[in-house]
């Protein structure tokens, strides 16, 4: 070695520390001097560090720029700080540096001596911990969807987030130290479900469940809470994390959802049966219909056979043709009201509109109906001058006629039908009235149903076939008029007709 | 029996000119009371009248000692099968449907159900 005694010594002892230490020169800054410590951290022996400057070998990364260390020196005479440096295997170190100014007698910087020591691994470690922490903890509190907190072994609060908040309604302080089981519903916590739920956490590692929890309000809301066993590396249990979600919304949603899917069910079961229902008043017309055809039929078919075996005298003649034609007529009505029922039904039927006097329709419609029924006698009152409509006369004429007939058969023990023909207020008007049974009031909605018949005692022996007023009420609206009705059991019915009037 | 006024007029018509003597009654009391005060040799019943209908009347008839041996003779418009079953069944000699009867025939069923008096 080639150095003074004292200097020789003191070499010594720095080469017995750990730490790195060279020395430099300060203007030149060639290192002088490299210690084992030095060798050992960056690589280069003594040899190859010798002559050479600390920044090219060493490929220094400093804090600040080296000329504003070197001032600080000059002023303080010491400097500390982080070096990011490279060792001769290529590697980067973090370094802590300690600079010292060696100066000489009169002052002027001579050399600098670096004690530098490797931080690399604990930097790391730090580093990347607190940037983990902070990660984390960003994380954490940053997230306000969900509660994120951590409970002791015996299931107090020991840690609490934004979303516990939000979601729980206690503020951080207010939380902390509080047993978990505030969260719980005083149903749920008597039924010791707190309890299991750490015993779960516990024996399987974590619980997860859907229920109603609490609020600090006293509200409820529904969550989805996931319960974490915490257990640090040994395997020893340190307490629990719990991470609640609030989806009442969601659930909400579903009920909803369930709601909708089963009110659409019934909608469509509504639907299917009455469907059901109208196939089935379908079918029950067509057998009421065909059924009321056999009564006139029997009739005219009687007579026309007692007529070819000669049992009627000519004496018969004039009355019994009367009856025939009255049957055939009705048999006519019923075969036009099918009909109508159908075309209705099928959407096509166009009105054939002509200009006429009602008063004329009305009075032949009367007229045939006088031979029908003996026991009635219909009497018609009309306004002096003419009531003109522009109407279908045909459809008009079979709404008269259904009026008039409903009047006959419903007064079986009445004799008087009165027709009246008016006009007021731009409607021309045909009331016909009877004093037969009538209609109580809660069956009068019934009344102009399609396919309906009054559920009476009367009825059951009345023919018809329930279409009548149905079938009357779409011509009047077709024409741009109604059907209305009044009346009172026992004490008969006025049916009008109304529709628009011209001229 | 029969509701129908025409109807029964027309039967009364076809029996009578074959020698009957006709009673007529329009609804279900009506044709008891007239069946146990003139004890007919045969009654026609119709099965839809007001106040009881024929098929109680026929149980009535066959229930009753006094009437039980009267012929009864169903004539009706309907034509399911169960009501011709049933009113067979509650001792009906015979179903007929009107629609399909040629009320001269009524003479013939009379002479068929009735023994010569």
């Amino acid at each position: 070695m080639t150095t003074t005694g004292h200097r020789g010594q003191q070499h010594e002892l720095v080469d017995l520390a750990f730490d790195a230490m060279f020395i430099r020169t300060f203007h030149d800054r060639i290192i002088t001097y490299w210690n084992e410590g030095a060798q050992h951290l960056y690589g280069w022996t003594r040899k190859e560090a010798v002559g050479r400057q600390p920044a090219a070998l060493l490929a220094s990364q400093y804090p600040i720029p080296l000329e504003q260390i070197e001032r600080e020196l000059e002023i303080k005479g010491r400097w500390e700080g982080e070096i990011i440096q490279r060792r001769k295997d290529g590697r980067t170190i973090t370094v802590r540096a300690r600079w010292g100014l060696q100066t000489d007698a009169a002052g002027e910087p001579q050399s600098i001596l670096e004690i530098n020591s490797d931080v690399s691994p604990e930097r790391h470690a730090v580093d990347e911990l607190s940037r983990s922490e902070e990660r984390f903890s960003l994380l954490v509190s940053a997230v306000v969807d969900y509660a994120i907190f951590m409970l002791s072994l015996d299931g107090r609060v020991v840690s609490w987030n934004e979303g516990a908040q939000r979601i729980k309604g206690y503020s951080h302080d207010e939380a902390i130290g509080q047993h978990f089981s505030i969260f719980y519903r005083p149903e749920d916590v008597a039924n010791g479900k707190p309890n299991r739920v750490l015993e779960q956490a516990i024996e399987h590692g974590r619980f997860e469940d859907e229920g109603w929890r609490v609020r600090k309000d006293g509200s409820q809301f529904w969550a989805s809470v996931v319960v974490t066993a915490l257990k640090d590396r040994g395997g020893v249990l340190r307490g629990f994390a719990k991470v609640t979600r609030d989806i009442t919304d969601r659930r909400l949603a579903e009920q909803a959802r369930e709601a909708d899917r089963q009110r659409e069910a019934a909608e469509l079961r509504g639907d299917a049966e009455r469907l059901a229902e109208l196939e089935r008043l379908k079918t029950e017309f067509l057998n009421l219909a065909s059924h009321e055809l056999r009564g006139p039929l029997a009739v005219v078919r009687g007579y026309n056979w007692l007529l070819r075996d000669n049992v009627l005298t000519i004496e018969d003649l004039p009355a019994i043709t009367k009856v025939v034609e009255a049957k055939l007529t009705q048999m006519n009505l019923l075969v036009e009201q099918m009909l109508e029922a159908a075309r209705l039904e099928a959407g096509k039927s166009n009105l054939n509109q002509t200009t006429f006097d009602l008063r004329d329709l009305v009075l032949e419609q009367a007229q045939t109906f006088a031979s029908v029924s003996d026991e009635h006698s219909i009497e018609v009152v009309q306004r002096d001058g003419p009531v003109m409509v522009a109407a279908d006369g045909a459809r008009v004429g079979a709404v008269v006629a259904n009026l008039i007939d409903n009047a006959i058969k419903y007064s079986p023990h009445t004799r008087d039908v009165k027709v009246r023909v008016d006009k007021k207020d731009g409607y021309a008007f045909v009331a016909v009235r009877d004093f037969g049974v009538g209609i109580a009031s809660e069956h009068i909605h019934l009344l102009f149903k399609r396919f309906s018949r009054l559920p009476t005692e009367q009825n059951i022996t009345t023919g018809g076939t329930g279409l009548g007023l149905f079938l009357c009420r779409e011509i009047a609206r077709r024409h741009g008029g109604d059907i209305e009705v009044e009346s009172s059991p026992d004490h008969g019915s006025e049916f009008t007709l109304r529709l628009p009037a011209v001229g | 029996m029969d509701d129908d006024l025409i109807v029964a007029d027309m039967y009364r018509l076809a029996l009578s000119r074959a020698g009957h003597e006709v009673q007529v009654a329009n609804d279900g009391v009506a044709a008891l009371r007239a069946i146990l005060s003139s004890r007919p040799d045969i009654v026609f019943l119709d099965i839809r009248m007001p106040k009881m209908d024929g098929m109680e009347v026929l149980r009535d008839l066959a229930s009753a000692d006094l009437t039980r041996s009267i012929p009864v003779v169903m004539l009706s418009n309907y034509d399911e099968p169960r009501l011709v079953k049933e009113s067979i069944s509650l001792g009906a000699k015979q179903y007929l449907v009107k629609a399909g009867t040629n009320p001269a025939e009524l003479a013939r069923v009379v002479s068929q159900w009735v023994e010569a008096a």
